[in-house]
C-alpha cells in the first residue's frame, strides 16, 4: 500500500464527523458492523507507521509475542458482536467514544501483533498452522 | 511472560465485566430484551414529558401528579414515516375500537413523536386523520421540547436514528405505562389484543 493511500486510509475516522454519513450507516445494522467498524480497525492499522513504537522493553513485558494485543482485539470484536452494544452506542455518546477507540486501538495494535505473534498463539487467534507464517 | 499473562487476563476480565453490565448478566443481548426486562422488574420510569396535540393543547403525562392518570398505551411515530407507523397506525386504530368496545375510562392510547421538528400540529392532525384516531381514546402528539423527546427516549432505552434519508429507523413497540409513568410491559407493535388486555386488567387492579 503506497504512503498516501496509507494516510487517507489514518485519516478516514474524520469521516464520521459527517453527521449524516454517520447516521445513515450507523441506522443499518449491516453498514454499521460490516462498514464503519472494520474502517476503523483499519484507521487504526494505517495511523500506526506515524505512531511512535512503544519501547521495546514495554512491549516484551505487558504483550510479549503480541499476546496481550491480539486477546485485546479479540475482546473488541466480540463485544461489538452484541447486538445491544451497537444500539448503546447510538444511545449514549460515553459508549460511542468508547466504541471509536476501542476500534481504532485494536488496529492501531495489530501491527506490532502481527510481527510478534509467535506461532501457537497465532495458530489459536488467527488460525493459522504453526510453520505457515 | 507473567505480566503479559495478567495484562490479558485484565482485557478478559474487562471484557466480562463490561458485557455482564450491558446484557444484564448475560441475560439480555439486544436492547430489546433488556428493557423489558427492566420494564418487568419495575426499573423502567418514562420521565414526565410536556406534549401537545393536533390542537396544540399541551398536556403533561407521566408526572405521577395524578393518581387518577389513565393507564396509557404508549408508542412512538413520526408522521412521514410510510413503513413501520404505517402498520402502527393500522394496529393503534384496532386496538383503538377494542377500547371503545370493552368501555374502560381508564385506559388511553398516546403516540408521541420521534420527530417533533418536522411534526407541527398540521402533520399531526393530518395523522390523527389517516389513522381515524378517536380523541378522547387516542392522542397524536409529539413533545413540546425536542430536548425532552430525546431525554425521554434515551431513559426508555427506544433507538431512533435518523436514516441519513430524512425517515428513522426506530422502535415500534407498545409500551403500557401506569399512572404514575412506570413502565409496567413492552409489547411488540403486533400484539395489540394482549397490551389491551393486560392495560384493562392494570386499569382494574389499579383504579381507586
Amino acid at each position: 500500500m503506497t504512503r498516501a493511500a496509507r494516510a487517507l486510509l489514518a485519516a478516514s475516522p474524520l469521516l464520521w464527523l459527517f453527521v449524516p454519513l454517520r447516521q445513515a450507516v450507523e441506522s443499518r445494522m449491516a453498514l454499521h458492523m460490516l462498514v464503519q467498524l472494520p474502517l476503523l480497525l483499519a484507521a487504526g492499522w494505517a495511523a500506526a507507521a506515524w505512531w511512535p513504537r512503544w519501547p521495546a522493553a514495554w512491549a516484551m513485558r505487558f504483550d510479549a509475542q503480541g499476546l496481550a494485543s491480539a486477546t485485546f482485539a479479540s475482546a473488541v470484536l466480540a463485544f461489538w458482536m452484541i447486538p445491544a452494544a451497537l444500539d448503546a452506542a447510538l444511545l449514549a455518546p460515553a459508549v460511542a467514544t468508547l466504541k471509536f477507540l476501542s476500534w481504532w486501538l485494536a488496529g492501531l495494535l495489530l501491527p506490532g501483533d502481527h510481527r510478534r505473534l509467535g506461532a501457537v498463539p497465532a495458530s489459536f487467534f488467527l488460525g493459522k498452522r504453526p510453520g505457515c507464517w | 511472560m507473567a505480566t503479559t499473562t495478567a495484562t490479558c487476563l485484565l482485557v478478559v476480565a474487562l471484557l466480562l465485566a463490561l458485557t455482564a453490565r450491558l446484557t444484564h448478566g448475560f441475560e439480555a443481548w439486544t436492547t430489546e430484551q433488556g428493557r423489558r426486562l427492566d420494564a418487568i422488574a419495575g426499573g423502567l420510569q418514562a420521565p414526565p414529558m410536556t406534549l401537545r396535540d393536533a390542537e396544540s393543547h399541551g398536556r403533561i403525562v407521566f408526572d405521577g401528579a395524578d393518581p387518577a392518570a389513565p393507564v396509557t398505551l404508549l408508542n412512538f411515530i413520526y408522521t412521514r414515516c410510510v413503513s413501520i407507523c404505517q402498520t402502527q397506525g393500522g394496529e393503534s386504530f384496532r386496538l383503538q375500537e377494542a377500547l371503545r368496545a370493552a368501555g374502560s375510562g381508564r385506559v388511553r392510547l398516546l403516540s408521541v413523536s420521534i420527530d417533533p421538528a418536522h411534526d407541527d400540529a398540521a402533520a399531526l392532525a393530518a395523522h390523527a386523520r389517516r389513522h381515524r384516531a378517536d380523541p378522547a381514546l387516542w392522542a397524536v402528539t409529539a413533545p413540546r421540547s425536542e430536548a425532552e423527546g430525546r431525554r425521554a427516549l434515551r431513559r426508555l432505552g427506544v433507538v431512533s436514528v435518523p436514516d441519513g434519508l430524512g425517515g428513522f429507523a426506530h422502535n415500534g413497540s407498545l409500551h403500557l405505562v401506569d399512572s404514575t409513568g412506570r413502565v409496567r410491559r413492552i409489547f411488540d407493535d403486533a400484539q395489540g389484543p394482549q397490551a389491551l388486555a393486560a392495560a384493562l386488567q392494570l386499569a382494574e387492579a389499579s383504579s381507586p
